[in-house]
This record gives C-alpha cells, structure tokens and sequence, in this order.
C-alpha cells in the first residue's frame, strides 16, 4: 500500500475556489424542480395579489374621480332636481309609514296625519319657492312644484273624502 | 480513509440526502471531493475537464441516491460514477483504453507473493500506462480499494483486476529496473 501524500502532489487536489464552484454547479442541478416551482408559485402569487390589490385600489379612484366629474358637470338644475326628488321621495315614505302605524288606530290619528304631511308638503312648496325667483323657474323646478302641488292636492282630495275638511 | 465514526456519519448523510436533504449531501461531497478529484486528476491535466467528471458524478449520485442500497461504500459507487464519465467522454472521442483488450492469459505478470517497492520515480512510468492499469493500480495500491470493489467499479472480473495489478506491478519494477542498470 502506497501512502497517498507519496504518491499525490499538491497540484493533484482542487483548491478551494474550485470546490466552491464545482459545489454552486452540483447545487444548482439538484434543487429539486418542485420547490423551485413552489417558490416560484408563491412569487407569482404574492405578485397577483399586489397586482389585484393595486387594480382595485386604481379602479376605486377612476370611479370617484369620474363620478365627481360628472356631479360637477351637471347643470345646477339637475343637481336641484335630485335634490327635489329625494325630498319627495323621503316626504312620501314618510307619509305612507305614518298612515301604516296609525292603520288600526282611530279615525282621529289619521286625520291628525295627513293635516301634519299636508303641513309639511306646504312648508317644501314655500322652501322651493323661496330658493328661486318666481320669475326665473327652469323646466325642472316647475316640474317638482308641480309634483309638490299634486300631492298636495291628493292629499287634500282625500281629506275631503273622509270628510276632515268642511267644504 | 474513512474512520468508523466517519462511516456512520456518512450514513446518516447518505439517508438525509435520500430525502433531498441538500446540506447533508453537501457534507457527503465535503467528505469525499478531495479523494475523487486527486484520483480523477490522473487521468486528464485539464482541470476543467476533471471538475466536469466531479460534477456529473456527484449529480448523478444525489440523483441515484434513492438506488443506493449501501451494498457497497458511497465513496467506491461515486468513484464508478465518475470513472463511467470518464469512459463516455473517452468513447466520445474515441480514446477509450478498455479493459476487453487486456490479455488475462499474459504470463508475464508480477506474483502476489512478491515484494513491491513504490518509488516515486516510478510515477512518471505509471504516467505512461495504459488507463486502466493505472486505474486498477491506484484503486488498489493508494486509495485502499479492495479487487471485488475496483472489479465492481471497472465492470470487470475480480481475478482481471488481480491480473492487471500484477502486469501493472511488473511492468513498472521491469522499467525501474532497467533504469538503474543504466546508471
């Protein structure tokens, strides 16, 4: 048997650069292709995320953007309009609850009802009225003092049915 | 060579890299890179050449790992990884020395009984052998390898590995001889 150290030189042994590198080449041929893929899956991932969450977020702002565009370029006329329609809408949900929780209640109560929306519906003519100039009424505001005036003749209509106005 | 201690390290490495274990397999290539590469070494003076033969060998071992069977040592499957490289490279360019060709039947071959005196001249004659004499005698006479491991490794018969060491040990003691008559 020949003792190695008389038989090897020291050239015949790799040095340490070149066991590191023969190592980095050996490592990067055994990393298993699954957890590359897992990595690589969990990247990916973590990107859509970012990516929906930055999507989202983006499209958020083009739709507020957009609707305040639009608000603001509505005519004040429309803008009174919605406002108009709005508090009809609550004034008429308001008047039917009122006559649902008073439905099995004395004829009385009812009466006191509608002569409180009838109340009600005069004061918002009077407000319309009052924010414009008798003079200068668009399309749309006579249209919702007409609806005012309707209802308000409804409701008179039907005082007189149930005879809580004297003729 | 390998202490017991060592051995039962490296079969706790050869498990863990079973089951992909990257550092435990870095620790089995810690253990063995120097012995593979001083034995690769001599068989090519381009070092690049000798890293590609370390490398395919030991991604081809972590690869096979699972069909080691621990039959034999790691190091002695690793060095027939790596001699296997060696050859296809060798047959690629039709350099291929092959074991086929030695004649078993040759009678002039150096006994067992006889006494053999390594001198370090005689590695410049070695260096002018046929591969697989030099393969056979280096696994035998420096890296310890027994003639069933290198005849395993070498894809050959134990009684050929015997015989080539013999023809080897002869031819080289004939050369020394020679040489010093000459002076």
């Amino acid at each position: 048997m020949i003792h190695p150290d008389s038989f090897y030189s020291g050239n015949d042994y790799p040095q340490r650069q070149q066991k590191s590198s023969m190592w980095a080449r050996i490592k990067g041929e055994i990393a298993g292709p699954s957890k590359i893929f897992f990595l690589s899956d969990r990247r990916s991932f973590l990107y859509g995320m970012a990516a929906s969450f930055l999507l989202m977020f983006a499209a958020v702002g083009v739709y507020a953007t957009l609707r305040g565009a639009i608000e603001y370029s509505q005519p004040q006329a429309v803008k009174l309009d919605k406002a108009y329609q709005s508090a009809i809408r609550e004034f008429e949900e308001l008047a039917v609850q009122t006559v649902s929780e008073n439905q099995n209640s004395i004829t009385n109560e009812l009466a006191l009802t509608r002569k409180e929306h009838l109340h009600l519906l005069d004061r918002a003519i009077q407000e319309l009225k009052q924010e414009t100039n008798s003079n200068d009424l668009s399309t749309l505001k006579r249209s919702r003092l007409r609806q005012l005036y309707s209802l308000k003749l409804k409701l008179l209509q039907e005082m007189i049915e149930q005879g809580e106005i004297e003729l | 060579m390998a202490s017991p201690a060592e051995s039962n390290d490296e079969l706790s490495w050869i498990e863990q890299s079973k089951n992909g274990d990257q550092r435990a397999f870095r620790m089995l290539y810690d253990a063995n890179v120097d012995r593979l590469y001083r034995f690769m070494k001599q068989f090519s003076k381009n070092n690049a050449e000798v890293e590609d033969w370390i490398q395919r060998a030991f991604i081809k071992a972590f690869h096979g790992l699972p069909q080691f069977r621990g039959s034999s040592k790691f190091s002695s499957w690793l060095f027939r990884i790596a001699l296997n490289e060696m050859q296809s490279d060798r047959r690629r360019m039709n350099l291929v020395s092959t074991v086929d060709s030695f004649d078993e039947t040759t009678k002039d071959t150096f006994s067992e009984h006889e006494t053999f005196e390594w001198d370090a001249t005689m590695k410049t004659y070695l260096d002018n052998l046929d591969e697989t004499k030099r393969m056979v005698f280096i696994l035998y006479e420096v890296e310890g390898y027994s003639h069933f491991e290198i005849a395993s490794m070498l894809g050959v018969g134990e009684s050929t590995s015997r015989t080539i060491l013999s023809r080897t040990k002869q031819l080289l003691k004939h050369q020394w001889d020679s040489e010093r008559r000459l002076k």
